[in-house]
């Protein structure tokens, strides 16, 4: 049995099935929620969880693989409190968001699931509801110092760079940040997980907004390594886009 | 009997056995061609082309190069073919005549093929009768209602008739309608309604819910609290909201109301009469 943060998930072997089990606790979500397990669970002390699900494979072995990986929709991030940003100027901003468990089994492995660790809301991202898309949001604080940062080991932290070419003051209230592109890394030292960077510009024209992807990991973990790769390699097309489909 | 064998010998002798046998080749590599040709089509258009598109492709093209090969045929057997488009434009027109309601609904089924309001597998709404899109045709429209009953609808009455798309875009809302008494404070249920859709996950952040006073009721202050909801989540979130709401205003002590009836006397009337009844004291 494995608690991620509000997630307790049990996992059951009996050849040729796998049992998953997983309920989220209904506390919000804390600060300083932390992963734990427990390796050996009994057929008698296996909880009963709310949510269980069967597969059947045959022969696969005793292994267990459990993976982070990133939402399979763009996150809309929408700071608590949304700033100004001055005609010329730019600042970086920590932004996490939320990861799913990707479980697999066997040698070789074969995924039976993925299951959020947070189940977020679903949100609407674009200039009406006949145009836009269905993404997840998320609250942040919108942390301008990394030492701020809360310790969370079930939300990746990304980066970004938030850039005004234009010539009026611009009000950031969201933004859309396309976790489906992102590399996941993992970093030993500062114990987070982090995405590479990401650049967003607001072009000269007010029209338009360009997103940038570093290929690397951030500055703040040089040392981390990569876990996961995107779920969907970024077209040259997606990276320049009207104002309305990066920042709403 | 030896007239008989003499009309058989005469025709395989003659060269008509030779136009019957080309036709019949004709026709036969027309409805080889045909069918192979609309079976390429429609794989090499599947990915690019609705399941409607794709199945108007695969039929027009089938019937349109085995049309040519059987004009192909008739010609061969020596038919005159201005004669047979001409007999068959006559034909068109009587029969036009003769069927007005089949003509009409076979226009109105060309108009929703040009205008689109729907495709296969979308749910569509036609005065009451509520189903899921099986097939566009020519002359009717069929339905899968959700108590799986067969619905055909004639296009004339689509073209005529209000139809709604209950599939067209990606997200709906939902219109609670909600009362609460008069002593409630509506600032608090306004709080407690917005609360209770941020905890909900189904329910969009964005678009916001939409809190609207409608008035003062019967027996309530009339309340419209509209949330969105992703399409597939819809029936899911308008049951778990009303739930939800039910259980956080017994939490918050907030009343929903039973109708009420005040009864008043007039002012020129006297009050109603009390009559108290003691009961006996117990020795």
């Amino acid at each position: 049995m494995i608690n991620f943060g509000p997630l307790t998930m049990a996992i059951q072997h009996s050849e040729p099935e796998w049992m998953i089990c997983n309920q989220w606790s209904a506390t919000t979500e804390s600060d300083t929620l932390m992963i734990s397990a427990t390796a050996t669970i009994t057929k008698e002390t296996l909880p009963i969880l709310e949510n269980s699900e069967r597969f059947v494979l045959g022969k696969t072995g005793e292994s267990v693989l459990l993976k982070p990986a990133l939402a399979d929709r763009p996150v809309i991030i929408k700071p608590r409190e949304p700033f100004n940003l001055a005609p010329g100027a730019e600042t970086k901003l920590y932004v996490s968001s939320p990861l799913w468990i990707s479980i697999s089994v066997g040698s070789p492995s074969v995924q039976l699931k993925e299951t959020p660790i947070i189940r977020p809301s679903d949100t609407w991202f674009g200039p009406s509801t006949l145009e836009g898309m269905l993404c997840y949001a998320s609250k942040t604080h919108g942390y301008l110092h990394c030492d701020e940062l809360p310790m969370r080991m079930h939300r990746a932290v990304t980066p970004v760079k938030i850039v005004n070419d234009a010539e009026s003051t611009f009000l950031l209230e969201r933004f859309s940040l396309p976790a489906p592109h992102l590399k996941l890394f993992c970093d030993s030292e500062s114990k987070f997980l982090w995405t590479q960077p990401l650049t967003l510009i607001r072009e000269k024209d007010e029209a338009t907004a360009s997103l940038k992807l570093e290929e690397g990991p951030p500055s703040e973990a040089l040392n981390a390594i990569q876990i996961g790769n995107p779920r969907v390699e970024p077209d040259k097309s997606a990276l320049t886009r009207a104002l309305d489909t990066l920042f709403g | 009997m030896s007239d008989f064998i003499e009309y058989i010998s005469s025709i395989t002798t003659s060269e008509r056995i030779w136009d019957y046998t080309r036709a019949a080749i004709i026709a036969f590599t027309g409805y080889i061609t045909a069918k192979i040709t609309c079976t390429s089509l429609s794989k090499l258009f599947k990915t690019r082309l609705s399941t409607h598109q794709a199945m108007l492709l695969h039929q027009g093209s089938y019937y349109l190069i085995f049309g040519l090969f059987i004009l192909t045929a008739l010609n061969e057997l020596g038919f005159n073919l201005g004669v047979l488009l001409g007999a068959a434009g006559i034909f068109t027109v009587a029969i036009g005549f003769a069927s007005q309601t089949s003509a009409s609904n076979l226009i109105s089924g060309l108009f929703l093929l040009g205008e689109k309001p729907f495709k296969i597998g979308d749910i569509i709404k036609v005065a009451d009768t509520v189903g899921e899109v099986l097939s566009i045709d020519l002359l009717s429209v069929k339905l899968r209602t959700f108590d799986n009953l067969f619905v055909r609808i004639p296009n004339e009455t689509l073209i005529k008739s209000q139809v709604v798309t209950l599939t067209k875009f990606p997200i709906r809302r939902i219109d609670l309608q909600i009362g609460v008494a008069y002593k409630e404070n509506i600032a608090r249920v306004r709080d407690v309604l917005f609360e209770i859709a941020d905890k909900n996950s189904l329910c969009l952040e964005e678009p916001t819910p939409l809190f609207i006073f409608t008035g003062f009721g019967e027996s309530s202050l009339n309340i419209q609290f509209s949330v969105w909801a992703k399409r597939e989540s819809f029936l899911d979130l308008r049951n778990s909201i009303y739930e939800e709401i039910k259980i956080a205003f017994d939490e918050h002590g907030i009343e929903i109301p039973f109708p009420h009836r005040t009864i008043y006397t007039g002012a020129e009337t006297s009050p109603f009469p009390i009559k108290t009844v003691e009961s006996k004291p117990s020795n």
